[in-house]
């Protein structure tokens, strides 16, 4: 009893330590640039980098559910793009109804979701491999589509409903749906039944087999999950932008990682916290738009963004070792 | 118990031949589907140019076989190859003697492995992600360093570099990158085969606990492995510009994809502890003729993208339909 307690109090500690660890990154990234840049701070980049975070966020829950369980997703980028797309072409060439193509684009995500699913619950594919084969089959489409060139949409004002619709002054409705769904994703997480079997799976598969657990269902709702989370996101972007742009998702899948490791979720799975997930989103965009603020030029970001990845996955595995 | 012990071998070598069978199937389904749709396809010059645009992903192709055998992979291969070209061209600008320049570029890429190697190995970080974050870390410092333009290799200056990757061999008929690719692929073949580090490769990827008690050095395995990948990379990067006579900043772009795709098409297993350099050269012939193959019968460039997506998981689903028998 007593040494039960004992370690539950070693654990809870270094949960907090990593907690600890993540808001400071947070603060430390917030304080090198609001010094570097007195507007970095001002609400109405604030209101910015929300904004930016939307996509990447809604993507990185996705990859989230997936990481917890132990698999990655590489394809969350392409079918952003190809969902927007897709959204897009039905209108312009189909004359179609925007709602009906916005659910069809949706469709879509849980339609690769799926695939990705299959091939990883079932034909036991190495998930990484078989999601990285799949962004290409979706590049090349995309490229079949639209010839490399972006739709512009500027013309259809439905088309921008999602996107730009102002609930307040200066909160958009993108802005809205992303704390509504981190929320909801939260107590998901946190209290379904479905929430809490995804931590047991990544923890331990063995276990959560003979514990009874749909395993393989688990795993294929994960990935329809992040196919569904990634076309939204796509969608979303496609609507503030008032265009179907068929590049924008090349690094989502690869930020949307990062954001979720800088978050704290334990790479071989079964750890996650997906309140400190949104922080890591908030650190990845954050550091994006505060490095144009000090007025580095963009390359900077990749040194960056690798950097701060390859340090979050050494602190990671020292922690474990 | 002894019959089984044949049995059990017996099928082990049906499962290897299968692979074989696989590739070469698919290979020659290939050459008879583009040369049925365009005739020239099977000429020397086409099959020798096939051969010469597959060089530099043929060598990365090497290095992430090695990799993948011994249980890992490396993403960081691209921009490494680009960042050593770099370098080397770099060092030829200042006027550094030939030997010194592609010295420089190879220790470009050693260092890297070096880098992700003992991330990998000493740290035990996931490979996966520790270069790929290397890449990104590596293309934003060429970015930095050339802006994103390309530098040209004209004038007496790059003459003897440049004349590397130009020169033509055996009367004529041979570009000299090939013979280089075709040495490399028999000096790693035999190494891999023959020689005791190449053959604990084999055994870390396939079990590293029994590997690590039968005595083998598993940290320093895996070191070397990335160093390879490193080295290799570094020597793709080289030849292609030497043989371009330009250096193109992001010229690495999908060499990790082709690379990987190669490596599996040609049977190495995604687990880890299986694979051959040998097949892993078919699979780089399966990966290029399927790109000049598209190119040949006029398919715009990006449906190689759909082509090698479906390949690549085709080979996947192959193989892991396979081990769960």
């Amino acid at each position: 009893m007593e040494n039960s307690s004992k370690k539950k109090r070693i654990k809870l500690t270094s949960d907090v330590k990593q907690i600890i660890l993540i808001v400071a990154a947070f603060t430390i990234m917030i304080l090198v640039f609001s010094i570097g840049s007195e507007y970095f701070l001002k609400k109405d980049n604030i209101i910015t980098i929300l904004i930016s975070a939307v996509p990447l966020g809604l993507i990185a829950i996705g990859e989230c559910a997936c990481l917890v369980t132990g698999v990655f997703d590489m394809s969350p980028g392409m079918v952003a793009s190809l969902a927007g797309v897709i959204w897009a072409t039905l209108i312009t060439q189909f004359g179609m109804n925007t709602w009906l193509a916005f659910a069809i684009a949706l469709f879509f995500g849980l339609f690769s979701g799926a695939i990705a699913g299959v091939s990883t619950a079932w034909f036991m594919m190495p998930a990484w491999m078989s999601t990285y084969a799949l962004m290409q089959i979706w590049r090349g489409v995309i490229m079949i589509i639209t010839g490399g060139k972006a739709i512009n949409m500027s013309a259809y004002p439905e088309f921008k409903v999602l996107g730009q619709t102002k609930i307040t002054n200066s909160i958009t409705l993108p802005i809205l749906l992303l704390i509504i769904i981190y929320v909801i994703v939260y107590f998901v997480f946190k209290y379904t039944k479905f929430g809490r079997s995804l931590f047991i799976v990544g923890g331990n598969i063995e276990a959560a087999k003979n514990a009874g657990l749909p395993v393989k269902s688990i795993q294929f709702f994960c990935f329809v999950l992040s196919g569904g989370m990634a076309a939204l996101g796509g969608l979303v972007f496609a609507s503030r932008s008032a265009s179907a742009n068929p590049i924008i998702g090349e690094l989502y899948a690869m930020q949307a990682i990062s954001a979720t490791v800088v978050g704290g979720t334990k790479m071989g799975g079964g750890k996650a916290n997906i309140a400190m997930t949104f922080i890591g989103v908030l650190i990845m965009v954050g550091m994006q738009n505060g490095l144009n603020m000090i007025r580095l030029p963009a390359f900077y970001q990749y040194i960056a963004s690798g950097l701060i990845l390859f340090i979050a996955v050494m602190l990671q595995t020292s922690r474990q070792n | 118990m002894s019959k089984n012990k044949d049995l059990y071998i017996l099928e082990r070598m049906k499962r290897g031949s299968l692979d074989k069978v696989m590739t070469f199937l698919i290979l020659i389904v290939e050459i008879i589907i583009f040369t049925s749709m365009r005739s020239t396809f099977l000429s020397y010059s086409n099959f020798h140019s096939i051969l010469l645009t597959s060089v530099q992903v043929g060598l990365i192709a090497i290095g992430e076989c090695i990799c993948i055998i011994g249980g890992f992979i490396d993403l960081s291969v691209g921009m490494v190859a680009s960042f050593a070209g770099l370098f080397a061209a770099v060092a030829i600008e200042q006027g550094a003697p030939l030997v010194v320049s592609i010295l420089v570029g190879w220790l470009v890429g050693l260092f890297s492995g070096f880098i992700a190697g003992m991330a990998v190995s000493r740290l035990g970080m996931n490979a996966f992600i520790t270069t790929y974050a290397l890449q990104q870390i590596y293309r934003g410092l060429i970015f930095i360093w050339t802006q994103g333009m390309p530098r040209a290799m004209v004038g007496e200056i790059y003459k003897p570099y440049v004349r590397i990757g130009q020169e033509k061999v055996l009367g004529g008929n041979v570009q000299l990158p090939v013979i280089i690719m075709i040495v490399i692929y028999i000096i790693f073949a035999l190494f891999m085969k023959y020689h005791r580090v190449g053959r604990s490769i084999y055994l870390v990827g396939h079990n590293h606990k029994s590997a690590y008690i039968s005595g083998i050095n598993v940290k320093n395995i895996r070191l070397f492995m990335f160093m390879a990948s490193g080295f290799l990379a570094a020597t793709a990067g080289m030849l292609v510009s030497m043989r371009t006579g330009s250096q193109q900043p992001f010229v690495g772009e999908l060499y990790a994809l082709e690379g990987i795709a190669s490596a599996l098409v040609g049977g190495t297993a995604m687990e880890g502890g299986k694979g051959s350099i040998g097949m892993t050269f078919f699979g780089v012939m399966i990966v290029y003729m399927l790109k000049n193959g598209l190119i040949m019968i006029g398919m715009p460039d990006f449906y190689q993208y759909i082509a090698i997506g479906i390949l690549l998981f085709i080979a996947v689903l192959a193989q892991t339909k396979k081990e769960k028998k």
